[in-house]
């Protein structure tokens, strides 16, 4: 499932150490989740479109695939 | 209670490895039980007595610093590495199911005795049995 978690946080100028201090994970996993190999829970998905104050599907882009 | 759980598991440990110990020089020719007993003695003190004074050590570690005690726990309970700790154990039991199936063709061939066979084989048919009532009750709950 390709995301938008880059863009936006760059857009916002937090480090993914910052991110993941803030969701409680680690590091690895918002790199994983950046780079589309990892997709998130419900509950972290939800956790992430809550941080930023956006929807779920305005983060991450279904792909009918 | 549970602070001192690891002390105690050292010190358990130590006790089994000096009472192992004893027990090779107490029982020059040793028979039976007794041949054995030492040995698993020692062994089983040693990974005590290392399980729980590794524990200490980490615990003492983790209360002086606690960013690193904060970020231990994020890796612990981070989601990613649950699934990819789940997903290889999963992967291990696979491949010690097909390990095990062999090693009993093996040792059926062999002629091995059924009581060494048995058991080899009960264990294994508990280990399936086990992971099958999980998967049914999993099924159930979710």
């Amino acid at each position: 499932m390709k995301n938008r978690l880059e863009e936006i946080r760059k857009e916002r100028g937090i480090k993914q150490e910052e991110l993941a201090a803030e969701l409680e994970v680690s590091r690895q996993t918002i790199g994983s989740l950046e780079n589309g190999r990892y997709n998130p829970s419900i509950l972290l998905a939800f956790k992430i479109a809550r941080y930023f104050n956006m929807s779920i599907e305005e983060i991450f882009l279904y792909e009918d695939d | 209670m549970k602070k001192a759980k690891h002390t105690i598991i050292m010190f358990s440990g130590l006790i089994l490895l000096i009472a192992g110990l004893c027990f090779i020089k107490i029982f020059t020719e040793p028979q039976g039980f007794m041949r054995t007993l030492p040995y698993l003695c020692i062994g089983i003190g040693c990974g005590m007595f290392s399980y729980g004074l590794s524990k200490i050590i980490n615990k003492r570690a983790l209360k002086k610093d606690p960013v690193l005690a904060r970020q231990m726990e994020i890796e612990i309970n981070d989601e990613r590495n649950i699934e990819h700790a789940n997903l290889s154990k999963a992967k291990g039991f696979t491949m010690m199911t097909y390990v095990f199936s062999a090693l009993l063709l093996v040792y059926a061939f062999m002629g091995v005795s059924p009581k060494i066979l048995l058991p080899f084989v009960i264990a294994y048919l508990f280990v399936q049995f086990y992971a099958l009532y999980h998967r049914l009750k999993i099924d159930k709950e979710q």
